[in-house]
């Protein structure tokens, strides 16, 4: 499994309701195809930079989830097809997920109340983040 | 730096430009960090080069790359519209 996040944009010009009818439908195909959903991260309508299919306006949508090339290929096949989404955008985050640290985390997220629970849970669910930190060049004064 | 002649007239320092990025660890280059981008594009939406912005070349093509994604997604114009 790897860590991938998915922004995908909806048309601006829809209502409410058909935008999180869309928001459904992708979650639904990411756990379909054997992806876990992370989170799903609302960044709300905004102005879009340039006209996209005659839409000035999108809602954007930001999945982070983990799962296999063959969801990734599946999610986008979808994009494509459904014309509600005017612009997606998938990249990788890491190249391995440990699955019982970010089950865990998310169970940590999911219970804010019920912290008694898992205080070690969160130590190890700092997520296989990218190793490659930049390392400094040295810097003459 | 080029050689100076001896008469001490027109000394010039070249303030050496740094890389932010190498300086503070803690700054992510990232596509959807709109605000950051902004700062190496210029008004017409053109990517600013390493030469006047200072960054290296391993963070410049980093740069580069996130400010090209942002373009797809349509957070940063590839041609602003010009101002009212």
């Amino acid at each position: 499994m790897r860590r991938y996040e998915s922004v995908w944009v909806v048309n601006g010009d829809l209502s409410d309701e058909e935008v999180k009818a869309v928001n459904d439908k992708f979650s639904r195909i990411i756990s379909a195809q054997g992806g876990m959903l992370v989170g799903l991260d609302d960044w709300g309508r905004r102005k879009l930079a340039y006209r996209i299919k005659g839409a000035a306006r999108g809602y954007y949508v930001m999945a982070d989830f983990a799962g296999t090339p063959e969801t990734v290929k599946e999610l986008e096949r979808n994009y494509r097809i459904d014309d509600r989404i005017i612009r997606y955008f998938t990249t990788k985050k890491a190249d391995r997920v440990d699955l019982e640290a970010l089950k865990a985390e998310m169970a940590a997220k999911a219970a804010p109340a019920a912290e008694a629970a898992p205080p070690e849970a969160q130590a190890a669910a700092v997520p296989a983040a990218p190793a490659e930190e930049v390392p400094s060049p040295a810097q003459e004064e | 730096m080029p050689v100076m002649p001896r008469r001490k007239r027109k000394q010039f320092y070249v303030r050496r430009k740094v890389c932010r990025f190498c300086v503070d660890a803690g700054l992510a280059i990232d596509y959807k960090d709109v605000n950051t981008l902004r700062q190496f594009v210029t008004e017409r939406g053109k990517i600013i080069p390493r030469r006047i912005s200072g960054n290296c070349a391993r963070h410049q093509r980093r740069v580069t790359r996130a400010i090209k994604q942002a373009r797809l997604l349509s957070l940063i114009a590839y041609i602003p519209a010009p101002p009212p």
